[in-house]
Protein backbone atom coordinates (compact mmCIF):
# COMPACT_ATOMS: atom_id res chain seq x y z
CA UNK A 1 0.00 0.00 0.00
CA UNK A 2 1.43 3.25 -0.86
CA UNK A 3 1.24 6.00 1.51
CA UNK A 4 -0.21 8.14 -0.71
CA UNK A 5 -3.60 5.69 0.22
CA UNK A 6 -2.57 5.38 3.76
CA UNK A 7 -2.97 9.08 3.89
CA UNK A 8 -6.29 9.25 2.09
CA UNK A 9 -7.52 6.21 4.71
CA UNK A 10 -6.65 8.17 7.15
CA UNK A 11 -7.74 11.84 5.73
CA UNK A 12 -4.41 12.76 6.94
CA UNK A 13 -2.49 15.88 6.44
CA UNK A 14 1.24 16.06 4.72
CA UNK A 15 3.52 17.89 7.82
CA UNK A 16 6.66 16.24 5.82
CA UNK A 17 7.06 14.58 2.62
CA UNK A 18 6.91 15.91 -0.78
CA UNK A 19 4.43 13.52 -3.41
CA UNK A 20 7.69 11.44 -4.05
CA UNK A 21 7.42 10.40 -0.91
CA UNK A 22 4.21 9.49 -0.52
CA UNK A 23 4.73 7.09 -3.72
CA UNK A 24 6.63 4.69 -1.05
CA UNK A 25 5.32 1.56 -0.75
CA UNK A 26 3.98 0.33 2.85
CA UNK A 27 3.52 -2.93 3.74
CA UNK A 28 3.31 -2.82 7.54
CA UNK A 29 2.65 -1.12 10.18
CA UNK A 30 3.13 -0.39 13.89
CA UNK A 31 1.00 1.57 16.55
CA UNK A 32 2.28 1.97 19.43
CA UNK A 33 3.04 5.15 22.20
CA UNK A 34 6.39 3.63 24.32
CA UNK A 35 9.88 4.41 22.50
CA UNK A 36 11.15 0.77 23.93
CA UNK A 37 8.14 -0.73 21.93
CA UNK A 38 8.65 1.17 19.11
CA UNK A 39 12.51 0.57 19.12
CA UNK A 40 12.05 -3.17 19.80
CA UNK A 41 9.98 -3.29 16.21
CA UNK A 42 11.75 -5.06 13.29
CA UNK A 43 8.96 -4.95 10.89
CA UNK A 44 10.29 -3.65 7.08
CA UNK A 45 8.62 -0.77 5.07
CA UNK A 46 6.39 -0.42 7.89
CA UNK A 47 4.64 2.82 9.07
CA UNK A 48 4.59 4.28 12.89
CA UNK A 49 1.15 5.14 14.31
CA UNK A 50 1.67 7.31 17.61
CA UNK A 51 0.25 9.83 19.87
CA UNK A 52 4.28 11.01 20.47
CA UNK A 53 5.51 14.01 19.25
CA UNK A 54 8.46 14.78 20.96
CA UNK A 55 11.85 14.83 19.17
CA UNK A 56 12.79 11.62 20.10
CA UNK A 57 10.09 9.51 18.43
CA UNK A 58 11.71 11.36 15.19
CA UNK A 59 15.19 9.68 16.20
CA UNK A 60 13.52 6.64 17.26
CA UNK A 61 11.66 6.26 14.00
CA UNK A 62 14.83 6.63 12.04
CA UNK A 63 16.79 4.63 13.96
CA UNK A 64 14.06 1.68 13.48
CA UNK A 65 14.02 2.46 9.58
CA UNK A 66 10.08 2.89 10.00
CA UNK A 67 8.52 4.30 6.20
CA UNK A 68 6.88 7.34 7.89
CA UNK A 69 4.88 8.48 10.96
CA UNK A 70 1.40 9.02 11.21
CA UNK A 71 0.58 11.35 14.36
CA UNK A 72 -3.09 9.96 15.66
CA UNK A 73 -5.54 11.88 18.09
CA UNK A 74 -5.32 15.01 15.85
CA UNK A 75 -1.78 15.28 17.69
CA UNK A 76 0.55 17.94 15.74
CA UNK A 77 4.67 18.05 16.99
CA UNK A 78 6.25 21.15 17.14
CA UNK A 79 8.26 22.94 14.23
CA UNK A 80 11.93 21.99 15.30
CA UNK A 81 10.23 18.29 15.40
CA UNK A 82 8.56 18.27 11.79
CA UNK A 83 12.15 20.08 10.78
CA UNK A 84 14.07 17.63 11.98
CA UNK A 85 11.87 14.93 10.46
CA UNK A 86 12.77 16.91 6.97
CA UNK A 87 16.25 16.52 7.29
CA UNK A 88 16.19 12.76 8.64
CA UNK A 89 13.91 12.50 5.26
CA UNK A 90 11.12 11.66 7.19
CA UNK A 91 7.49 11.72 6.03
CA UNK A 92 5.52 13.02 8.90
CA UNK A 93 1.61 12.68 8.67
CA UNK A 94 -1.47 13.93 10.70
CA UNK A 95 -4.65 12.02 11.90
CA UNK A 96 -7.76 13.07 13.46
CA UNK A 97 -8.51 9.71 14.13
CA UNK A 98 -7.24 8.17 17.33
CA UNK A 99 -4.59 5.18 17.25
CA UNK A 100 -7.40 2.66 17.58
CA UNK A 101 -9.30 3.24 14.36
CA UNK A 102 -6.63 4.14 12.47
CA UNK A 103 -5.25 0.79 13.15
CA UNK A 104 -8.03 -0.90 12.14
CA UNK A 105 -8.82 1.04 9.40
CA UNK A 106 -5.41 0.13 7.67
CA UNK A 107 -6.16 -3.53 8.73
CA UNK A 108 -9.72 -3.28 6.78
CA UNK A 109 -7.97 -1.64 3.47
CA UNK A 110 -5.54 -4.93 3.20
CA UNK A 111 -2.11 -3.35 5.23
CA UNK A 112 -2.56 -6.67 7.56
CA UNK A 113 1.15 -7.17 8.61
CA UNK A 114 2.64 -10.80 8.93
CA UNK A 115 2.65 -11.63 12.73
CA UNK A 116 1.36 -14.76 11.55
CA UNK A 117 3.84 -15.58 9.34
CA UNK A 118 7.43 -14.24 11.14
CA UNK A 119 5.46 -15.92 14.18
CA UNK A 120 6.98 -19.43 12.79
CA UNK A 121 10.24 -18.17 11.48
CA UNK A 122 10.90 -16.48 15.36
CA UNK A 123 10.12 -19.60 16.71
CA UNK A 124 12.82 -20.98 15.23
CA UNK A 125 15.38 -18.61 16.06
CA UNK A 126 17.68 -19.15 19.27
CA UNK A 127 17.68 -17.17 22.52
CA UNK A 128 20.59 -15.91 21.22
CA UNK A 129 19.41 -14.38 18.21
CA UNK A 130 16.28 -12.43 19.69
CA UNK A 131 19.16 -11.04 22.11
CA UNK A 132 20.96 -10.04 19.08
CA UNK A 133 18.85 -7.06 18.05
CA UNK A 134 21.11 -4.52 19.56
CA UNK A 135 20.07 -0.65 18.85
CA UNK A 136 22.69 1.62 17.50
CA UNK A 137 23.12 5.34 17.93
CA UNK A 138 25.42 7.28 16.31
CA UNK A 139 25.82 11.27 17.09
CA UNK A 140 28.25 13.29 15.17
CA UNK A 141 30.14 15.12 16.98
CA UNK A 142 32.00 18.69 15.54
CA UNK A 143 35.21 19.71 17.02
CA UNK A 144 35.69 23.47 18.83
CA UNK A 145 31.56 23.52 19.10
CA UNK A 146 31.07 24.31 22.61
CA UNK A 147 27.84 25.52 22.37
CA UNK A 148 26.83 21.60 21.07
CA UNK A 149 29.33 19.72 23.25
CA UNK A 150 27.22 17.26 25.40
CA UNK A 151 24.16 17.35 23.10
CA UNK A 152 25.20 13.57 22.22
CA UNK A 153 25.60 12.41 25.34
CA UNK A 154 22.54 13.87 26.31
CA UNK A 155 20.10 12.49 23.96
CA UNK A 156 21.61 8.92 24.38
CA UNK A 157 20.61 9.31 28.01
CA UNK A 158 17.17 9.85 26.97
CA UNK A 159 17.16 6.99 25.19
CA UNK A 160 18.31 4.99 27.91
CA UNK A 161 16.80 6.14 30.42
CA UNK A 162 13.63 5.11 27.72
CA UNK A 163 14.86 1.56 27.47
CA UNK A 164 14.86 0.82 31.72
CA UNK A 165 18.68 0.54 31.88
CA UNK A 166 19.16 0.83 35.65
CA UNK A 167 20.46 4.10 37.34
CA UNK A 168 23.76 3.16 37.82
CA UNK A 169 24.80 1.83 34.43
CA UNK A 170 23.16 4.81 33.32
CA UNK A 171 24.61 7.16 34.91
CA UNK A 172 28.24 5.40 34.19
CA UNK A 173 27.41 5.36 30.23
CA UNK A 174 26.58 9.33 30.89
CA UNK A 175 29.81 10.27 32.63
CA UNK A 176 32.25 8.33 30.03
CA UNK A 177 30.39 9.42 27.05
CA UNK A 178 30.50 12.74 27.96
CA UNK A 179 33.84 12.59 28.45
CA UNK A 180 34.61 10.99 25.17
CA UNK A 181 32.49 13.72 23.45
CA UNK A 182 33.93 16.46 25.37
CA UNK A 183 37.37 15.68 24.23
CA UNK A 184 36.09 15.40 20.64
CA UNK A 185 35.29 18.99 21.24
CA UNK A 186 38.24 19.88 23.02
CA UNK A 187 41.01 17.86 20.88
CA UNK A 188 39.53 16.41 17.84
CA UNK A 189 38.14 18.43 14.18
CA UNK A 190 35.36 15.99 14.42
CA UNK A 191 34.11 12.87 15.57
CA UNK A 192 31.78 10.22 16.49
CA UNK A 193 30.19 8.74 19.24
CA UNK A 194 28.59 5.29 19.55
CA UNK A 195 26.32 3.08 21.55
CA UNK A 196 25.75 0.20 21.03
CA UNK A 197 23.24 -0.93 23.49
CA UNK A 198 22.26 -5.00 23.87
CA UNK A 199 20.25 -6.70 27.12
CA UNK A 200 23.40 -7.50 28.53
CA UNK A 201 25.91 -4.03 28.42
CA UNK A 202 26.23 -0.81 26.78
CA UNK A 203 29.32 -0.54 24.76
CA UNK A 204 30.51 3.46 24.04
CA UNK A 205 32.74 3.98 21.19
CA UNK A 206 34.27 7.49 20.30
CA UNK A 207 36.29 7.57 17.06
CA UNK A 208 37.55 11.20 15.94
CA UNK A 209 39.75 12.63 13.68
CA UNK A 210 41.98 14.76 15.02
CA UNK A 211 45.53 15.15 16.23
CA UNK A 212 46.17 11.67 18.21
CA UNK A 213 48.08 11.61 21.69
CA UNK A 214 51.73 10.62 21.49
CA UNK A 215 51.95 9.33 24.09
CA UNK A 216 49.02 7.46 25.94
CA UNK A 217 50.44 6.41 28.96
CA UNK A 218 51.30 10.20 29.92
CA UNK A 219 47.82 11.00 28.92
CA UNK A 220 45.89 8.27 31.10
CA UNK A 221 47.57 9.85 34.05
CA UNK A 222 45.44 12.17 35.76
CA UNK A 223 46.05 15.62 35.86
CA UNK A 224 47.93 15.52 32.61
CA UNK A 225 46.21 17.94 29.88
CA UNK A 226 47.25 19.39 26.68
CA UNK A 227 43.78 21.50 26.46
CA UNK A 228 44.99 25.37 26.17
CA UNK A 229 44.52 27.98 28.55
CA UNK A 230 40.80 28.92 27.12
CA UNK A 231 39.29 25.36 27.31
CA UNK A 232 40.81 25.64 31.00
CA UNK A 233 39.58 28.72 31.74
CA UNK A 234 36.12 27.08 31.05
CA UNK A 235 36.45 24.13 33.74
CA UNK A 236 37.43 21.77 31.05
CA UNK A 237 40.87 20.15 30.42
CA UNK A 238 41.59 18.86 34.06
CA UNK A 239 43.30 15.85 32.61
CA UNK A 240 40.69 14.00 34.19
CA UNK A 241 38.73 12.94 31.41
CA UNK A 242 40.54 9.87 30.19
CA UNK A 243 41.06 8.60 33.45
CA UNK A 244 37.15 9.21 34.34
CA UNK A 245 36.26 7.04 31.22
CA UNK A 246 38.75 4.01 32.39
CA UNK A 247 37.57 4.40 35.91
CA UNK A 248 33.26 4.59 35.33
CA UNK A 249 34.12 1.81 32.46
CA UNK A 250 34.19 -2.25 33.05
CA UNK A 251 36.59 -2.35 29.58
CA UNK A 252 37.97 1.00 28.92
CA UNK A 253 40.26 0.33 25.28
CA UNK A 254 41.86 3.47 23.48
CA UNK A 255 44.01 3.44 19.87
CA UNK A 256 45.68 6.55 18.45
CA UNK A 257 47.48 7.42 15.47
CA UNK A 258 49.10 10.68 15.61
CA UNK A 259 48.17 12.92 13.00
CA UNK A 260 45.27 10.83 12.09
CA UNK A 261 43.12 10.69 15.28
CA UNK A 262 41.77 8.49 18.56
CA UNK A 263 39.38 5.64 19.00
CA UNK A 264 38.06 4.90 22.87
CA UNK A 265 35.96 2.05 23.17
CA UNK A 266 34.20 1.40 26.19
CA UNK A 267 31.91 -0.58 27.78
CA UNK A 268 29.57 -1.06 30.31
CA UNK A 269 27.81 -4.47 31.79
CA UNK A 270 24.24 -4.43 32.53
CA UNK B 1 15.88 20.14 52.83
CA UNK B 2 14.42 21.60 49.81
CA UNK B 3 15.76 24.06 46.98
CA UNK B 4 13.79 26.78 48.01
CA UNK B 5 14.91 26.27 51.76
CA UNK B 6 18.08 26.78 50.66
CA UNK B 7 17.48 29.37 48.44
CA UNK B 8 15.83 31.21 51.41
CA UNK B 9 18.74 30.57 54.07
CA UNK B 10 21.22 31.59 51.91
CA UNK B 11 19.18 34.46 49.59
CA UNK B 12 20.09 33.35 46.75
CA UNK B 13 19.19 35.16 43.72
CA UNK B 14 17.15 32.08 41.43
CA UNK B 15 17.95 32.87 37.72
CA UNK B 16 16.06 30.62 36.00
CA UNK B 17 12.10 30.62 35.92
CA UNK B 18 10.67 27.85 34.76
CA UNK B 19 12.22 25.73 37.23
CA UNK B 20 10.71 24.06 40.21
CA UNK B 21 12.11 24.64 43.35
CA UNK B 22 10.73 21.06 45.53
CA UNK B 23 13.31 18.93 44.86
CA UNK B 24 15.03 17.91 48.16
CA UNK B 25 18.57 18.25 48.34
CA UNK B 26 21.07 15.51 49.62
CA UNK B 27 24.12 17.68 49.74
CA UNK B 28 26.45 19.39 47.98
CA UNK B 29 29.53 19.55 45.65
CA UNK B 30 31.90 22.52 45.07
CA UNK B 31 34.59 22.88 42.07
CA UNK B 32 34.74 24.28 38.71
CA UNK B 33 36.31 21.88 36.84
CA UNK B 34 33.95 19.76 35.05
CA UNK B 35 35.67 16.58 34.73
CA UNK B 36 36.13 16.50 38.47
CA UNK B 37 32.33 17.28 39.02
CA UNK B 38 31.78 14.60 36.79
CA UNK B 39 33.53 11.72 38.31
CA UNK B 40 33.24 13.06 42.02
CA UNK B 41 29.60 14.83 42.73
CA UNK B 42 26.16 12.47 43.14
CA UNK B 43 22.99 12.76 41.86
CA UNK B 44 20.33 15.21 43.99
CA UNK B 45 23.35 17.29 45.35
CA UNK B 46 23.64 20.90 44.53
CA UNK B 47 27.05 22.00 43.00
CA UNK B 48 28.53 25.43 43.80
CA UNK B 49 31.26 26.91 40.97
CA UNK B 50 32.21 29.80 39.29
CA UNK B 51 31.36 28.78 36.03
CA UNK B 52 28.89 29.71 34.29
CA UNK B 53 28.96 28.52 30.35
CA UNK B 54 26.40 26.24 29.00
CA UNK B 55 28.08 23.35 29.54
CA UNK B 56 27.64 22.95 33.36
CA UNK B 57 24.24 22.54 32.52
CA UNK B 58 24.87 19.63 30.55
CA UNK B 59 27.46 18.13 33.45
CA UNK B 60 24.15 18.32 35.88
CA UNK B 61 21.55 17.13 33.93
CA UNK B 62 23.77 13.82 33.25
CA UNK B 63 24.49 13.74 36.59
CA UNK B 64 20.52 14.42 38.13
CA UNK B 65 22.68 17.16 40.11
CA UNK B 66 19.45 19.20 41.94
CA UNK B 67 20.52 22.43 40.96
CA UNK B 68 23.75 24.87 40.40
CA UNK B 69 24.90 28.00 42.58
CA UNK B 70 27.02 30.05 40.39
CA UNK B 71 28.99 32.29 43.34
CA UNK B 72 30.85 35.11 43.45
CA UNK B 73 28.43 37.33 41.45
CA UNK B 74 29.91 35.49 38.01
CA UNK B 75 27.11 36.54 35.21
CA UNK B 76 25.43 33.75 33.86
CA UNK B 77 24.95 33.68 29.85
CA UNK B 78 22.02 34.06 28.70
CA UNK B 79 22.48 30.31 26.86
CA UNK B 80 23.09 28.79 30.15
CA UNK B 81 19.67 30.19 31.67
CA UNK B 82 17.61 28.99 28.60
CA UNK B 83 19.28 25.37 28.37
CA UNK B 84 18.53 25.17 32.44
CA UNK B 85 14.84 26.38 32.00
CA UNK B 86 14.79 23.43 29.23
CA UNK B 87 16.53 20.70 31.53
CA UNK B 88 14.60 22.09 34.87
CA UNK B 89 18.10 22.54 36.66
CA UNK B 90 17.66 25.33 38.71
CA UNK B 91 20.41 28.02 38.79
CA UNK B 92 20.86 30.76 41.68
CA UNK B 93 23.53 33.63 41.76
CA UNK B 94 25.21 35.11 44.55
CA UNK B 95 27.35 37.68 45.55
CA UNK B 96 28.90 35.28 48.11
CA UNK B 97 32.00 33.37 47.97
CA UNK B 98 32.53 29.77 47.41
CA UNK B 99 33.93 29.81 50.40
CA UNK B 100 31.31 31.58 52.34
CA UNK B 101 28.67 29.80 50.22
CA UNK B 102 30.56 26.43 50.91
CA UNK B 103 30.28 27.27 54.86
CA UNK B 104 27.18 28.52 55.59
CA UNK B 105 25.70 25.59 53.34
CA UNK B 106 26.98 22.61 55.06
CA UNK B 107 25.58 24.37 58.30
CA UNK B 108 22.45 25.08 57.04
CA UNK B 109 22.44 20.92 55.68
CA UNK B 110 24.30 19.31 58.25
CA UNK B 111 21.77 21.32 60.96
CA UNK B 112 18.88 19.83 59.09
CA UNK B 113 20.04 16.04 59.25
CA UNK B 114 21.01 16.69 63.06
CA UNK B 115 16.64 17.54 63.03
CA UNK B 116 15.95 14.65 61.38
Amino acid sequence: MKLKKIKEILRAEVLTGDDGALEVEVTNACGADLISDILADTKKNAVLLTGLTHRQIIQTASMSEFAAIVFVRGKCPAGDVIEMARENGLPLLRTEFPLYESCGRLYEAGLKGDFEDSKGLKERQSEEEKIAGTMRLVYEVCGGDFNMAGKATEQAKKVLKQLGVNPSAMRRASIVAYEAEMNIVIHAYKGKLIFDITPSLIEITAEDEGPGIEDIELAMQEGFSTAPERIREMGFGAGMGLPNMKKFSDEFEITSVVGKGTKVKMKIFL
Amino acid sequence: MTLEEIRRELSLNLVTKGTNLDRVVAGAYASDLLSWVMGHAAENQIWITVQSHPNIVAVAALLGLAGIIVAEGVEIEENTIKKADEENIPIFSTERSVFEICGILYNVLSGSREKC
